[in-house]
């Protein structure tokens, strides 16, 4: 995947420094995004930079005559390179909004453009496929929905053999899908599902690729959960998914990653989760997570965090089904090498991605919660330390780390043993510091497991002037009453 | 953060699960105000939790796009011809020949040369069009299997089937993989806009045109059940008794091409009803047209008539004017 989209990279004439400062734009659009729930829209999909002269040629705005004119030559011509000419023009002019909207008042002009699309002139219809993607790329939904007559042909071609043009069909259908509510409620009955099935056991990985980036897009949207995902979970898309996921030498990760995204809406979406279990999902998740913390190891590649959020996403989800006990499926994740895996993929993201912290810890919250025998591991594995290494990172971070050693101790006195004596107190007497609540409070819970089960505890808080560290705290309404609890279990003691 | 080092040993070894230390609760855990408890925690769709993820996801999925919208430069070789047989078209570029072969060369029918895009359509289109036991059977049940790819219905006609995929699937009503079988017009690439085509969905129609030299054999390509010789060989064959000239000798220079019509167009009871209730401009005299009739009529009752219809008109017994008495035609079999 990776090495594929660079050789693709157009040249770039921007600095680093306004490459950065992009970014970060791009970034803060899509978080607002985020936040108002339009994080599918397409407008975020293409780059509103200025077009860089890349090619060094300036496409123009078309006007009606001109694009009147090209339609006519593409379908009308006698040369066939004349042909290709006037739908090439005609492509670089539709990469202008100006000349989208030209083009869709333009009476035949679609009609015309999906008959190319048809033809059996092989290359017209690649140059009519690529018309259609620029089309379908639109911001404005009239533009994306002038698209609807192609839909059915670019599904019927989606059962072809031409590689390349399939890839741009699926591109193309995925763009439309974003777009609105109207296409998917077309796009549906015309058998989307059936024909991603079918075209789900192509070889081809860049057709891989561009199916998973479609169906991602398909699932995210916003009736997917009544609509959409049901007829997927029918279908064999769930298997063949699955085994785009299975750690080996097949595995592509530019593949995997996008079939991992549409796993994870699915699983998020709540829908049969069960069904999943029953497929394999938590042993083929599981085995890929060790997979990934081999290959964080051993390759200084970015984008390997791009395929682990939402493998740690869907393993995270998928521990919270009952299913999982009555399957077997907590078996399928007794072994302890995932907990090496989510470590070793922690201090990557503490290193690289320090905002997925919390999603690793999430997963670590969901294997440690109801397992004695995970919690076992972290003891044996001398993770405790690395563990509270974590906690000055963020407040998020904080929480969850304190959530997980909770998991811990209330497991019993053999466990508080193990975590006492240690770092852990030097810590808790830290965090008791910060001022955030919900970490104090989370102090106060661990304070009060390790207080119960192991009581020399208290004597080395005292003498580490743990009373003075709770008095901070003795106003907070949220926080008094335990903490006047754990100066009376302190004192008393 | 700083791992301990047999952390790798352990994920390089084999699975395994920690034997669990002893679990002992005490009730005073959980006792109020402390309220801790251990559980598993799950996040639906839209949860704030997800947004750093998903925009990574989103950033990166920018650049895909942005990259997907480039036409590559494509390696240049030097020119070649494509090798298929009959096929003249001319490449500099490997990618270019790959999209040609599988467009025009990939899905072909044999018996008409027409393209498809896939092996799904081409089988359609084979067994509708060019295999009788598909006609015969298509009398009896409902034969016409919809074309959308997961769509197990089937109907009894073509239109029947157009209808189906026109309200159910909101398939255009002109899809171009889906067109009825036509009688005269010649076998090019279907051109765009040729949606002004007359009836849809009959498989056979009377046509008004004058009658060419003889008509193209891809337009009538025999089923394979009657005539087991090689397409090449199908032309001689159907221009030597020149039935066309004997009925237009006999019915006064009429331009009927009733007599290339495939017999089973007499077995469907619309195109029958397409032969007596739309007669040409010139037809014939009224008692041929009532021949047909009858002919159709006992035909329906038994698809033996097929073979014996054509053998009919082969051995010239039809002087393209009286009907044969009804019994008659039960001579033939």
């Amino acid at each position: 995947m990776w090495s594929r989209r660079q050789g693709r990279l157009r040249p770039t004439v921007c600095g680093v420094e306004e490459l950065r400062r992009r970014r970060r734009e791009r970034e803060a659009a899509l978080r607002k995004a985020r936040r108002e729930q339009q994080l599918v829209s397409k407008r975020l999909l293409r780059d509103d930079a200025p077009e860089e002269a890349g090619e060094g040629c300036v496409a123009a705005i078309l006007g009606e005559t001109e694009v009147q004119q090209f339609l006519r030559q593409a379908q009308q011509g006698t040369e066939e390179k004349e042909r290709e000419g006037a739908l090439v023009s005609l492509r670089r002019g539709l990469q202008h909004p100006e000349t989208q909207q030209t083009f869709i008042r333009l009476e035949g002009s679609m009609r015309t453009l999906v008959g190319l699309l048809t033809s059996n002139q092989a290359l017209l219809q690649l140059e009519a496929a690529r018309c259609l993607h620029e089309l379908s790329h639109s911001e404005q939904s009239t533009v994306a929905e002038a698209c609807l007559p192609a839909t059915s042909y670019l599904l019927t071609y989606l059962s072809g053999h031409s590689s390349d043009f399939i890839e741009l069909c699926l591109y193309t259908l995925g763009n439309l899908i974003v777009e609105s509510e109207a296409v998917r409620r077309q796009l549906l009955p015309q058998g989307i599902v059936p024909a991603l099935a079918a075209c789900i056991q192509s070889p081809h990985v860049a057709v891989l690729e561009a199916l998973g980036y479609a169906l991602s897009q398909l699932l995210q949207a916003e009736e997917a959960p009544e609509k959409i995902i049901p007829s997927i979970l029918a279908s064999t898309l769930p298997q063949h998914m699955l085994q785009m996921l299975q750690p080996g030498p097949k595995l592509n990760p530019g593949v995997a990653v996008e079939f991992a995204w549409c796993l994870h809406y699915i699983i998020c979406s709540q829908v049969s989760n069960p069904l999943l279990i029953g497929h394999g999902a938590l042993s083929t998740l599981g085995l890929l997570l060790l997979d990934l913390a081999g290959a964080v190891q051993k390759t200084e590649d970015a984008g390997l965090e791009l395929l682990a959020c939402p493998v740690l996403r869907c393993l995270s989800n998928l521990l919270t089904e009952a299913a999982v006990e009555t399957v077997g499926g907590q078996m399928q994740l007794r072994d302890e090498r995932v907990v090496a895996a989510l470590f070793i993929l922690l201090q990557f993201f503490f290193q690289k991605q320090p905002s997925l912290l919390p999603e690793g810890l999430w997963l670590l919250n969901n294997l440690t919660a109801n397992s004695p025998s995970f919690c076992t591991s972290l003891l044996s594995l001398d993770l405790i330390e690395p563990l509270l290494q974590l906690l000055p990172v963020s407040n998020v971070v904080s929480v969850m780390v304190l959530t997980v050693l909770c998991n811990i101790a209330e497991k019993g006195p053999a466990y508080c043993q193990r975590l006492w004596p240690g770092p852990l107190l030097p810590a808790l007497l830290h965090t008791l510091a910060f001022s955030d609540t919900e970490v104090v409070g989370q102090s106060l819970e661990l304070l009060h497991l390790l207080f119960l089960y192991q009581p020399e505890a208290v004597q080395v808080f005292l003498q580490q002037s743990g009373l003075q560290a709770l008095e901070r705290h003795q106003e907070e309404a949220q926080l008094q009453d335990r903490v006047y609890a754990l100066q009376q279990t302190a004192l008393q003691g | 953060m700083q791992l301990p080092p047999a952390l790798c040993a352990r994920l390089a070894a084999g699975p395994g699960a920690a034997e669990p230390l002893p679990v002992e609760r005490d009730p005073a855990a959980g006792a109020a105000p402390f309220h801790f408890v251990a559980r598993p925690v799950r996040f639906p769709r839209e949860h704030q939790f997800f947004e750093d993820g998903d925009v990574q996801r989103h950033l990166y999925l920018q650049d895909v796009i942005m990259q997907v919208a480039d036409v590559p430069e494509k390696p240049r070789v030097p020119a070649f011809a494509c090798q298929v047989a009959g096929c003249c078209q001319v490449f500099d570029a490997l990618d270019d020949y790959e999209h040609h072969y599988h467009t025009l060369h990939g899905n072909v029918c044999s018996f008409c040369k027409r393209a498809f895009p896939s092996g799904h359509l081409l089988d359609a289109h084979i067994l509708e069009w060019h295999d009788s036991l598909f006609q015969i059977l298509s009398e009896r049940q409902d034969m016409y299997q919809c074309l959308v790819e997961g769509c197990t219905e089937k109907f009894k006609t073509s239109r029947d089937r157009k209808d189906h995929m026109v309200r159910m699937h909101l398939y255009p009503a002109d899809f171009r993989f889906d067109k009825p079988k036509k009688s005269r017009s010649p076998a090019s690439a279907e051109a765009p806009g040729d949606s002004g085509e007359r009836s849809e969905g009959e498989a056979m129609e009377i046509c008004s045109e004058p009658v060419a030299a003889s008509p193209a054999p891809a337009e009538y390509p025999l089923p394979s059940a009657l005539v087991r010789v090689p397409l090449e060989d199908l032309k001689a064959t159907r221009r030597k008794p020149n039935n066309a000239d004997r009925l237009r000798k006999g019915v006064g220079g009429s331009h009927h091409c009733w007599a290339w019509h495939p017999p089973w167009a007499f077995l469907r009871p619309s195109g029958v009803a397409a032969l007596g209730a739309r007669p040409s401009p010139s037809s014939p005299s009224l008692s041929l047209s009532k021949w047909h009739q009858q002919l159709s009529s006992e035909a329906v009752r038994d698809p033996q008539i097929l073979e014996t219809t054509w053998t009919h008109y082969w051995e010239g017994d039809v002087d393209g004017l009286s009907p044969p008495a009804g019994p008659t035609l039960r001579m033939y079999f």
